[in-house]
């Protein structure tokens, strides 16, 4: 039994576009709109980290890394080594699926406490890398990055990019959702819902953790590609541990689902954006709002637990997930 | 030579201070299964807390001292006190990321008090700025002693802490199975309340200690920390005194990458061995197999 039509893709062009005429409407604040696109993009890999955190319940605190290594690759390859800007990043993303099936292969032999570790490190050896390796990713001077040029088409305006990011954006949860509900999909929660289980029904848990840290990882390249050619200036610590700590922030808000990810991204970097006050403290405003939840909230962490109105609760017998 | 000297020297002294860190990380995990990645920046805080009593407030550097450490101590056990205890579904992972939006609020908060700058400390009474070693150009800190001094005292405190005290008996109980330890009418929560405090203590006692050295801002107690962590895994997590050889190694291991290989790859070394680590060998290196 399938929805015919999924209602929450309209929901979030709607809020986009209210969010857009907010924005820009009465005072002309570029500024700002050029910093939700970039949060569009944090929302695209948030979306990814959805994948793992929600599905294969990992708690993978290195999307930093595939963000970073997205975005500096797409920036190297379509300005130094002047690749059309559409194959960088699609190469940008392959390379970050590539990279994260090496990597998960052998970090998904550890589990729990020592995976998040371990995951941590990755970022912190990314972002050295970033800031070490000058003539590459210029270090602490930043890199700029030429314009998006797909065969003539210039993303060149903010409105452009604005569409283009939080299109994909969009999109791409869409896929994600479907994914999750997918054969495979269903696999990958059950290896999170209960391992010994998954494993006795003849799942494997090593492929199926795999495959969502893969998954994950080509969503954070395609948004670290996006961040790119849409802000068009690099600073390594963009992708650091504050922004994988931002992203598990914005996972665990939208209810670990990759849905609420995208709705809790949009929804919680509007915060600074719009309170300017706030602007300099992210970190305090991240910390407390995280705290906060985590201390809170039951385990099976659901904002909609909190409030009394559900979209829809029916019971459901026929999917196969234990 | 003189190169090789300096390394190990400098090797040494970052090793040590990393065990300092490591060993708060092991004893809250040994006697509490948990791990708090705030404990970088509670040495932070204690760092510039001595700072701004010593040099703006004119205290002496003892009872300076004193507040930071007790400071440290407040907040860790404030930790307990008001978060994880709270927590409406607890476990080890949940409460480690909630360590982590501490982490975050004391470095917001302390950088609304102290901002951006650099703090550091002259070198304390009793020892030279530093020393000559053999040759012209290997030296070594004085306030290195005060740091090995201090790593020996407390790794000998936690020793006989848990080997000869009945305190110390109770807050090792409870870590291994603390449901046991509460049938047995020990209060299992006032020993977890105790390891925070101490845990606490110790990383506030390493930022009054290396405050001379290292240039601390308010950001900068993170990846000290987190180094500290690495000491502990790669010396291991569950031991009592593991965090001293694992720390040893990695800053002896930091300083030679940066001097052999190119100093971009301090931290990588360091990190790629935490990962090496937790792959190959995930008890640590003086750890029992599991």
């Amino acid at each position: 039994m399938r929805r015919a039509i999924a209602w929450w893709p309209f929901l979030a062009a709607g809020m986009l576009g209210v969010i857009y005429v907010l924005l820009t409407g009465p005072l002309d604040r570029s500024y700002l709109v050029g910093q939700f696109v970039s949060a569009g993009c944090v929302a695209l890999a948030s979306v990814g980290l959805a994948v793992v955190v929600g599905g294969s319940h990992q708690f993978h605190l290195g999307q930093g890394f595939f963000f970073g290594l997205g975005a500096y690759w797409s920036a190297i390859g379509s300005g130094r080594w002047s690749w059309p800007p559409l194959v960088a990043l699609v190469s940008a993303v392959l390379l970050c699926g590539v990279i994260a099936w090496l990597i998960g292969r052998v970090l998904n032999r550890v589990s729990g406490l020592y995976f998040a570790i371990a995951t941590l490190a990755l970022v912190v050896i990314g972002t050295n890398l970033a800031f070490q390796l000058r003539s590459f990713t210029g270090g602490d001077n930043g890199l700029s990055v030429k314009r998006l040029n797909i065969a003539g088409w210039e993303m060149n305006s903010l409105l452009r990019s604005y569409v283009v990011v939080w299109g994909t954006a969009i999109v791409a949860t869409f896929v994600a959702a479907r994914y999750l509900k997918s054969r495979r999909g269903r696999a990958v929660r059950a290896v999170g819902g209960d391992e010994a289980a998954a494993r006795a029904l003849g799942i494997s848990a090593t492929v199926s953790r795999t495959q969502a840290f893969v998954i994950s990882a080509t969503y954070a390249g395609l948004a670290g590609g996006l961040l790119a050619f849409s802000s068009r200036f690099l600073y390594p610590d963009s992708f650091g541990l504050v922004a994988s700590v931002e992203m598990i922030v914005y996972v665990i808000v939208g209810s670990t689902t990759v849905v609420g990810a995208l709705f809790a991204t949009a929804l919680l970097s509007l915060v600074p954006v719009i309170f300017e006050q706030l602007e300099g403290h992210l970190e305090l405003v991240l910390g407390v709002v995280l705290v906060a939840l985590l201390v809170l909230l039951p385990d099976d962490i659901r904002l909609s637990s909190l409030v009394t109105w559900r979209p829809r609760v029916r019971p459901r017998v026929d999917e196969g997930a234990p | 030579m003189e190169v090789l000297i300096t390394t190990i020297l400098a090797g040494t002294l970052n090793g040590s201070i990393y065990a300092m860190i490591g060993l708060g990380f092991s004893l809250l995990h040994r006697s509490t299964g948990l791990l708090n990645l705030a404990q970088g920046e509670l040495l932070m805080l204690a760092a510039l807390l001595f700072y701004t009593a010593s040099s703006d407030w004119g205290w002496p550097l003892l009872s300076a001292g004193a507040l930071a450490v007790a400071t440290a101590a407040a907040v860790s056990v404030l930790i307990d006190l008001v978060l994880v205890r709270r927590m409406r579904s607890p476990n080890v992972l949940r409460i480690a990321v909630v360590t982590f939006g501490v982490a975050l609020i004391i470095r917001g908060l302390a950088h609304i008090y102290w901002g951006t700058n650099l703090y550091s400390l002259p070198t304390f009474p009793g020892v030279k700025v530093t020393y000559r070693v053999g040759f012209e150009r290997a030296v070594f800190p004085g306030q290195g002693f005060y740091v090995l001094g201090g790593l020996i005292l407390v790794a000998v405190f936690l020793y006989l802490l848990e080997t000869r005290t009945r305190v110390g008996w109770m807050m090792r109980s409870v870590g291994a199975d603390a449901a046991m330890a509460t049938t047995l009418g020990i209060r299992a929560p006032l020993m977890i309340l105790l390891s925070f405090a101490l845990a606490g203590a110790l990383a506030g006692l390493v930022g009054v200690l290396t405050s001379p050295l290292l240039f601390m801002t308010t950001a900068g107690g993170t990846l000290i920390g987190l180094k500290g962590l690495v000491a502990s895994v790669v010396g291991g997590f569950d031991t009592r005194l593991g965090a001293i050889p694992g720390g040893l190694l990695l800053g002896l291991l930091e300083q030679f990458a940066g001097v052999y290989i190119g100093s971009a790859f301090q931290d990588i070394a360091v990190f790629t061995l935490l990962i090496a680590v937790l792959l190959y060998r995930p008890q640590g290196l003086v750890g029992a197999r599991v």
